[in-house]
């Protein structure tokens, strides 16, 4: 029985404690923090006797404004008075303090808003104090007044009697009507710097015998965004949180803020264009319990670090972050536009995930725009440019060195520059093969099984149509980056060819899948080997090219294959590729279904077709039907 | 469901349940939390905890509540005097709500004891509502203690969130979520795309069972198969079948997620992060797809759907803001036929 009535006791103990923020309300100006531009005029009133009668404190939350308020209703009230600051000692400050004086009347106006409160309290202003010299009434929250009460209050408060002070407080200035304003002595409130609250902090933490480290403190001053009380609260939370020395880290996990490290590796996850990277490091801070708007605010904050320290240098700022390697190598990769540009998309999704119930799409989204080439190529352009530039000036400062390097490069360019020689003429030889070559031999693929048996006899042949030299050549010389920045783009296809009979191979080719490119020789494979016939035919082959060019701004030749035909190749390459070999010779490509195509008479039926009809049309007009 | 001690509080946040365990070890509550995370992270299971715990006549020396006691029972059926839960009263907790709380915690306490309010859904303070609370909040009487609930930190004033210490509940791991799901036997392309939709086991399961948010799963890759095949409309169709989205909020809200997170894997797909995708069985109409619309397009898109998602909370015309983005969908995949 006494064990449980010991708990409860605890329990009861337990219940009497208050917040540190308002155990640690300023007592008299000198301990407020910051706001010197306020008490230094307060205080002067004070001393000189030249107090108004209507006073009004704005500015944004945890700054002073009740505290500075019930330390003036002391002070005017003080038994010493005229004084600067309340002596906190006399029967008066000490009853204001302890609230048992009745003439400090402390309004909410956010719960009292109506005109019938405010005509009471006109009504009561009347009545001399009770107890002090002067009936101060603090009215807090001050713009949620009606307008009718506004008013109501108008006439008192211009001439009140003169044992009556107003003290007005509010955090939006701007709902509170000019009319009040001009009545009243205004006092704007500035968010308190995070100088002045790394002190405030430090004399709670010495009074309280909280251990933490210095990095902790300044790092709750961050957070705390200019309001004393939130710091002050964070610190109190922390204190309850970790019972031994209080980090930086801990201040982290109960704000779920991101650590500097963490952020670090998002950044050059974007910076390195791994859109996918950054995703998946966002997912794991997520899941170990970070807010999304945290980490949001915690990169913008980042970049502009970044930006501070790029443009300004060190200078007062003496946060532990520039000092570190990572951060200063990271920096002098990005230009300011880049940085510009990912500010600009982080604001927008800042704003944007305020209201939304699924934020984490929007950073998300925010971080693939980041990692968009596209619309920060300018930003692109100069830093490519600005390295080419310092690699240049380089180059110029070795003049001698320059032979041998070089000849081994030059060794490599030369063969593959052969390749190319050697290639080109076999690309006439074939060119000057199909005109040998006999049309009846050669058969569209719409034909009927006669003609597949006869591809199956012929099929050695098809080397001239899908030359292995060509796939060779592209897998042997592919270039990775350049054929993902293909794919990419590879909509452009339909959307640049829409004139004429383009569109209808466009779209034929669209649908192909692009497998490999270097840079001017690309592959593309089809389902079925009766499309890779049909664009290979030279006649196409040159609208296809054409084709391509249009959507990529460059000359691209290509060859078509059907899917399983690439596979095949593509695993005899990858097997010797593993070898060890390189400049890989593969065996010639055999498939029944592909037939040699250089050339036919389907072309020229179609010409003499096309005349038909242009004929047709130039002597009928519109009255010709075409027919196929 | 409620907790019966901190014990399980821990298994689901760990970190909210250390953080208040210390508080009361050592005697430093504050007056007011905010507990704040999205849907079904169990907030106000653990606001019930906490206040079972403060009025428990008989807590165990792990400064877990007994739950064998009066308060604690009255507690756990909701009809004890000193707990007041207050919720929104339609759209919102009028202020009127709010004068009548202040009203009675001014008064003396109908029992002896230790006093909890708790605001459920605390974004939806009216403003003259927040105000109200405002002085209260700072410096309450002896003994009462606020907890405020809510899944968007970012609605609440500034100067509510000064007053108060804050409490960030994680969201569940998705991972969990789906081996719970696929443990009950529910198809992997669902079990991955629900968890995307809420953070909670007993819903998750809901909508897997719930036959007509199974029709919405299916009409979605019906819809965007639509988009490439020139003689079909995505818009007619919708028209046809919107009846059975716009029953109530939360299918609508369900079927726009389902949207988005389609349109998600046209971008994923476009940018080749293969693995990220969550409709797998439908991979291969998402590549033809993502093949013949830009990225850029996509990304408008996606942005477009999420600021809808935002306004679908407002009172906006569903049918018309839908058949709107249907078309911006439509004229993206069509702009090169």
């Amino acid at each position: 029985m006494t064990c449980i009535l010991v708990a409860r006791k605890k329990a009861g103990e337990s219940m009497s404690y208050t917040a540190l923020y308002r155990t640690y309300r300023p007592t008299d100006f000198n301990e407020v923090a910051g706001q010197e531009h306020i008490t230094t005029t307060l205080k002067n009133a004070l001393k000189n006797n030249k107090v108004a009668h209507a006073y009004l404190f704005t500015g944004p939350r945890g700054t002073g404004k009740t505290s500075i308020a019930r330390i003036f209703a002391k002070a005017v009230n003080c038994e010493h008075a005229p004084i600067e600051n309340p002596c906190n000692d006399c029967p008066n400050c000490l009853g204001i303090q302890d609230g048992s004086i009745s003439d400090i009347i402390e309004i909410d106006a956010a719960s009292n808003t109506g005109v019938e409160e405010i005509r009471e309290l006109r009504d009561k202003v009347k009545y001399l104090p009770g107890y002090v010299k002067y009936k101060v009434y603090i009215i807090d929250e001050v713009h949620m007044l009606s307008t009718n009460a506004f008013n109501a209050l108008l006439k008192t408060l211009e001439e009140p009697p003169a044992h009556v002070i107003f003290i007005l407080c509010t955090t939006e200035p701007q709902k509170v009507p000019l009319t009040i304003i001009s009545r009243c002595q205004r006092f704007d409130f500035k968010a308190i710097t995070v100088k002045e609250i790394v002190e405030k902090l430090e004399e709670i933490v010495e009074k309280e015998h909280i251990e933490i480290d210095k990095d902790a403190i300044e790092q709750i001053a961050l957070y705390a965004e200019g309001g004393l009380r939130d710091a002050i609260g964070l610190l109190d939370q922390a204190y309850a949180y970790d019972p031994d020395v209080i980090t930086i880290e801990d201040i982290n996990q109960i704000c779920g803020a991101v650590s500097f490290h963490r952020q670090l590796e998002i950044v050059s996850a974007i910076r390195q264009f791994d859109a996918s990277a950054a995703i998946k490091a966002m997912d794991e801070l997520i899941v170990s319990g970070k807010e999304v708007s945290k980490i949001c605010q915690n990169l913008i904050q980042f970049f502009r670090d970044v930006l501070i320290y790029k443009n300004v240098g060190t200078t007062s700022n003496t946060s532990s972050l520039y000092q570190n390697d990572d951060f200063i190598n990271l920096t002098s990769t990005m230009s300011n536009q880049r940085l510009f540009f990912y500010l600009d998309i982080l604001n927008k999704a800042q704003n944007d995930l305020k209201w939304s119930n699924s934020p984490r799409l929007y950073l998300e989204l925010a971080f693939i725009k980041m990692t968009d080439k596209e619309p920060a190529s300018e930003s692109h352009l100069l830093e490519a440019i600005a390295e080419l530039q310092t690699r240049v000036s380089e180059l110029e400062k070795m003049p001698i060195a320059i032979e041998t390097p070089i000849s081994i490069p030059a060794a490599a360019q030369s063969e593959s520059l052969e390749n190319e020689v050697k290639s080109e003429p076999l690309s006439e030889e074939q060119n000057q093969e199909k005109t040998i070559i006999p049309k009846l031999e050669n058969q569209t693929t719409e034909d009927g099984k006669i003609a597949e048996i006869d591809e199956k006899i012929t099929c050695e042949d098809i080397s001239k149509s899908y030359s292995i030299e060509f796939v060779e050549e592209v897998l042997n010389r592919g270039n990775r980056e350049d054929k993902n920045d293909l794919i990419e783009r590879w909509n452009l296809i339909r959307k640049n060819n829409t004139s004429g009979n383009l569109t209808q191979y466009a779209s034929i080719l669209e649908s192909g899948t692009l497998v490999a490119s270097s840079k001017d020789k690309v592959i593309i494979t089809f389902a079925s080997a009766g499309v890779c016939n049909r664009l290979m035919k030279p006649s196409v082959k040159a609208i296809g090219k054409e084709i391509l060019t249009n959507a990529f701004k460059r000359e691209i030749d290509y060859i078509a294959l059907p899917a399983n035909v690439f596979q095949m190749i593509s695993d005899e390459f990858i097997n010797a590729w593993k070898l060890g070999k390189r400049h890989i010779k593969l065996s010639p490509i055999t498939c029944p279904d592909l037939r040699d195509v250089s050339e036919n008479d389907e072309e020229s039926v179609t010409q003499t077709e096309q005349k038909v009809v242009t004929d047709a049309y130039s002597l009928f007009g519109d009255l010709v039907k075409v027919k196929k | 469901m409620s907790f019966l001690n901190f014990e399980d509080l821990n298994a689901y946040q760990p970190r909210v349940a250390q953080m208040l365990l210390n508080s009361f070890k050592k005697a430093r509550l504050s007056h007011a939390y905010i507990f704040e995370g999205p849907r079904g992270t169990k907030k106000l299971d653990a606001a019930f905890l906490f206040a079972k715990r403060i009025l428990c006549s008989n807590p165990t020396l792990d400064q877990n509540p007994c739950g064998k006691c009066h308060n604690c029972q009255r507690i756990d059926k909701d009809v004890h005097p000193n707990v007041f839960l207050i919720k929104p009263e339609g759209e919102y907790i009028k202020k009127d709500q709010i004068k009548q709380m202040i009203g009675e915690l001014a008064k003396t306490a109908v029992e002896e004891g230790p006093r909890v309010y708790i605001l459920d859904e605390a974004q939806r303070l009216r403003s003259e509502a927040a105000n109200a609370l405002l002085k209260t909040l700072e410096e309450p009487g002896l003994d009462i203690y606020a907890i405020m609930i809510t899944d968007s930190f970012d609605a609440l004033l500034k100067t509510i969130v000064s007053r108060a210490q804050v409490m960030h509940f994680s969201p569940i791991d998705k991972a969990l979520i789906r081996a719970h799901l696929i443990e009950k036997k529910v198809p992997e392309c669902l079990a991955v795309v629900i968890p995307e939709y809420t953070n909670n086991y007993e819903e998750a399961i809901k909508i897997s069972e719930s036959e007509e948010m199974m029709a919405i799963f299916k009409l979605i890759p019906e819809l965007y198969g639509m988009a490439y095949e020139p003689d079909k409309s995505m818009i007619l169709r919708f028209r046809e079948i919107r009846d059975s989205i716009f029953v109530d909020t939360e299918k609508t809200d369900f079927f726009l997620t389902l949207m988005i997170l389609y349109q998600k894997d046209l971008l994923n797909c476009k940018l080749r992060h293969n693995t990220q995708i969550v409709w797998t069985p439908d991979i291969e109409q998402i590549e033809k797809l993502a093949k013949g619309v830009s990225q850029q397009t996509i990304e408008e898109n996606l942005e477009k759907m999420l600021t809808l998602k935002t306004r679908l909370k407002f009172n906006i015309i569903d049918s018309l803001a839908f058949d709107n983005l249907l078309m911006n969908l439509e004229r993206g995949f069509n702009h090169a036929i």
